[in-house]
């Protein structure tokens, strides 16, 4: 070793291979080590974008969509392998729930809510995963005409390379007026004058505010060349500071099938991947703003999916929202990184055109921002927020002590949950024995598109302790109380209580109708009210199939011989006021009060549940047959229900659901299917 | 390249006086000695006098594949032919199990010898072996001496603080006092 460290040219070109860190460490151990380390990064100039691959790095994250649930820095290496960093995650704090908006010029910009807190607004930070610094950006500014703090539809970080000392940090807005003529505008915060900057709003033609899917800032943005970019699945919205004007063209052309698309910035560059037709992967380059609006996207790269195919025997791009999705492209090593449909991360070399699987395999990440590595520390300007609890509130070193404790915890107490992203005009849902949960969701308006959405069970696992519920859905597979809540999904896992799934199976009504099997393997979704009906805040129940297996493992086989089982009972089973929301032992006796009060009016009435549910829905069908004259529709059924409900008046809420007309009819549903 | 069916061979003496034979396609993947061959000495014995017979063993080792891989490839693409993977996972192999001396006289020879592919490996095997290490634990491992002065030390600690946490040879001095 010795004769090594005389041999200066070898150590120059040992030392100059090191990672940032290294070379920042090896300064440390002489002052011969530290004049060839300051050499040496003076020539790679880290104030650049370095040309080296050996800086740059994956942000790899875990969680429903955008909310983040772990990330997982991973550093490239020269033939594109990815060697995790160990000490370096970013991990919410509890009841805190982290959304990365980009990354720009090895900064990672994201926004912190704190979801327990409805009050309390998002924040936003920077992140160097160099330096491991964190930076405060300023909360969104308040509208003082309005008095409240208006939505944006996007935001966006501006860092330029060469001078580190300024950010801009920018936030836009979008408006439909009078004569439904749209505006943009924005506000900036400039990190050396410290103020906010509002740009006076520009008319723009030709786009949809309402589908930019940047509600609820969800929007990512990146930074190219002076410009910032927003890009959604029609639109691509481009905004230059020098000139402070909006540019508006098309995004890359997809089709209705296409897998959502991914956008990054490379070089100066902007470029957007998808799976075209969920076949094709394409990746698209932006042009100089000075081509023409409809050529501005050029199509670099097109491989079809049998090629695909024929590299890894069983990759397929079959589904649109959990199949494949293209995640970055490294431009130093032409390589894109594609989550797989199984959710392995998996790399297509452009220039050797061959696909390969990563190793070490990496699975369960949705998302992946690129960034480089820049050794730069945060000057004391970026920090003219102070807030030092949120600072603190970070924890970066997510080693696996914490992280179990963090579950235990989680265990002890009833765990609850909102579902992020949040999805609102939730018609129907399902608990899936395979995915999760799956329900149809559009707004009331139809102006957003109607999707389904399958929630994976396994990737919700935050708290939240939260009251409320409208209305609950049972998932025996993984025990998980489903509920709507104020238009929003939630969760409650009662995996901890023994016993307990006895308990709800007792009171889960079974549904008679013995309807031909929808599909096989699957849990059946119940079909939404869609066009008709219109309810929009009653909301109907779910009815699901369950399994044989399931049936058996929660005990009702002897049961109910049904293959239906209805959930809506469950409707309002944890009104309490005054209970503690987190004791388990009261919810578990309140199902069991519940059951033992519905057993027990079935028996004194002489009839058992199942009678009375078919007599129920017997009147429905009568009525429906009729016609579908409100007032009229509603004489019976009220008769029914004053004398159904008439032995828990305080409960009558339970059966509103069922008798609200907007509740789906056998018929209507045999005719969906 | 020439019709003759014996193969020129080369000789090598090593720095403690052994000597190896080898063909003469296989010394010239190096390029000091191609160089070498090419102006004249054909015979005579090649000294290198910096490299010890171990080592020279392993060079020549890593010179006889690259040979084998070159030969094999140019003719027609069969089977022996890597791909970048199998070459990678090849040269891991190759250095797996070299200690950190022989890994330094290695990369003296390949630097000497000119011979770039064996270098990078060696310079890769170097770089995965410092990194994230503390100053302290490279100070060991390259006999170094620590010229620096404690409040130099410090500074240069303070300056690029996120550098230098979680040290643990590194006690804060206000902590020993």
């Amino acid at each position: 070793m010795e004769r090594i460290s005389r041999r200066e040219d070898i150590l120059r070109e040992v030392l100059s291979l090191l990672p940032k860190k290294s070379q920042f460490r090896f300064q440390l151990v002489s002052k011969k080590w530290r004049s060839l380390l300051q050499e040496i990064q003076r020539s790679a100039s880290h104030f650049t974008i370095p040309a080296r691959p050996i800086d740059s790095g994956l942000l790899l994250v875990k969680g429903d969509d955008d909310w983040i649930q772990e990330t997982k820095f991973y550093r490239l290496d020269s033939k594109g392998g990815l060697a995790p960093e160990q000490d370096l995650s970013l991990v919410p704090p509890l009841n805190h729930r982290i959304r990365l908006i980009g990354s720009c010029n090895g900064v990672i910009f994201y926004s912190m809510k704190n979801v327990a807190e409805e009050e309390e607004p998002y924040t936003f930070h920077l992140l160097n995963p160099v330096t491991k610094q964190v930076s405060n950006l300023p909360l969104l500014p308040r509208d003082e005409e309005l008095r409240q703090i208006p939505l944006p539809v996007g935001l966006g970080l501006a860092l330029d390379p060469g001078s580190t000392h300024q950010y801009t940090f920018i936030v836009l807005y979008g408006t439909c007026e009078e004569n439904r003529r749209k505006f943009l505008s924005v506000a900036t915060f400039d990190s050396l004058t410290g103020r906010w900057r509002r740009i006076p709003k520009q008319f723009v033609d030709n786009i949809y505010i309402s589908g930019f899917p940047c509600k609820h800032l969800k929007a990512s943005s990146v930074y190219a060349n002076g410009r910032v970019y927003w890009i959604n699945s029609c639109y691509s919205i481009a905004f230059c500071f020098k000139t402070e004007r909006f540019r508006v063209f098309m995004a890359p052309p997809r089709s209705m099938l296409s897998s959502t698309g991914t956008f990054w910035e490379a070089g100066g560059r902007v470029y957007y991947g998808h799976f075209f037709e969920i076949r094709d992967l394409r990746i698209w380059v932006m042009e100089d703003e000075t081509a023409h609006p409809a050529k501005i996207w050029r199509q670099i790269l097109e491989v079809s999916r049998e090629t695909l195919n024929s590299m890894i025997p069983g990759f397929c791009i079959d589904s649109h929202i959990f199949g494949a999705k293209v995640l970055a492209f490294d431009e130093y090593l032409q390589i894109v990184f594609i989550k797989s449909e199984e959710g392995h991360l998996v790399c297509y070399n452009v220039v050797e055109k061959k696909l390969t699987k990563v190793y070490p395999t990496v699975s369960g990440f949705n998302a992946a921002v690129p960034f480089v590595y820049r050794a730069f520390e945060f000057p004391a300007c970026f920090d003219r927020v102070k807030d030092e609890k949120a600072a603190a509130r970070l924890d970066f070193s997510a080693t696996t002590r914490s992280g179990r404790r963090r579950r235990r915890r989680r265990r002890r107490s009833l765990v609850k949950a909102k579902v992020y992203p949040t999805v609102s005009g939730f018609n129907a849902a399902v608990p899936s024995c395979t995915k999760g949960l799956r329900g149809r969701m559009g707004d009331d308006q139809g102006e957003s598109e109607i999707r389904e959405t399958i929630v994976d069970v396994r990737k919700l696992k935050e708290v939240l302790e939260d009251e409320d519920q409208r209305q609950v859905v049972l998932d025996l597979d993984h025990g998980i109380i489903w509920r709507k809540e104020r238009e929003l999904l939630d969760f409650g896992q009662f995996k901890a209580v023994e016993g307990f799934e006895r308990r709800y199976v007792d009171i889960m009504m079974p549904y008679f109708e013995d309807l031909d099997e929808h599909s096989s393997g699957q849990l059946q979704v119940a079909p939404s009210n869609g066009g008709g009906g219109g309810a929009g805040s009653g909301g109907g129940s779910g009815f699901y199939r369950v399994p044989p297996d399931m049936r058996r493992r929660a005990g009702i086989e002897n049961l109910y011989d049904s293959k239906y089982i209805n959930f809506w009972k469950i409707n309002d089973l944890f009104e309490k006021d005054d209970d503690d929301p987190g004791d388990v032992q009261t919810r578990s006796h309140e199902l069991r009060h519940y059951c033992y009060h519905l057993h027990s009016f079935a028996n004194r009435e002489g009839e058992n549940i199942e009678s009375l549910m078919l007599e129920l829905y017997k009147k429905r069908e009568e009525i429906e047959k009729s016609g579908y004259d409100h007032a009229e529709q509603q004489k019976p059924l009220t008769e029914f229900r004053n004398r159904f409900t008439g032995t828990f008046k305080r409960r009558r809420s339970r059966y509103s659901t069922l008798l609200s007309p907007s509740y789906p009819s056998f018929h209507s549903r045999h005719a969906a299917s | 390249m020439s019709e003759s069916t014996e193969k020129k061979m080369v000789r090598l003496r090593s720095s403690d006086g052994e000597v190896f034979e080898v063909e003469e396609s296989v010394a010239k993947v190096a390029k000091t000695l191609q160089d070498m061959l090419e102006e004249d000495c054909a015979d005579a014995v090649i000294p290198i006098t910096c490299v010890r017979a171990p080592i020279l063993t392993k060079v020549i080792d890593y010179c006889k594949d690259q040979v084998m891989i070159s030969s094999s490839s140019s003719t027609t693409n069969n089977p022996n032919e890597r791909t970048e993977q199998e070459r990678k996972a090849w040269g891991q192999k190759f250095m797996e199990g070299v200690d950190s001396s022989t890994l330094c006289e290695l990369l003296v020879a390949s630097n000497f010898l000119n011979i770039e592919g064996l270098l990078n490996l060696g310079v890769d095997k170097m770089v995965s072996m410092i990194q994230g290490k503390y100053p302290q634990e490279i100070r060991d491992m390259f006999n170094v001496v620590n010229d620096f002065t404690p409040e130099e030390e410090e500074e240069i600690r303070n300056q690029n603080a996120w550098a230098f946490e979680r040290d643990p040879y590194y006690k804060k001095r206000s902590s020993s006092k």
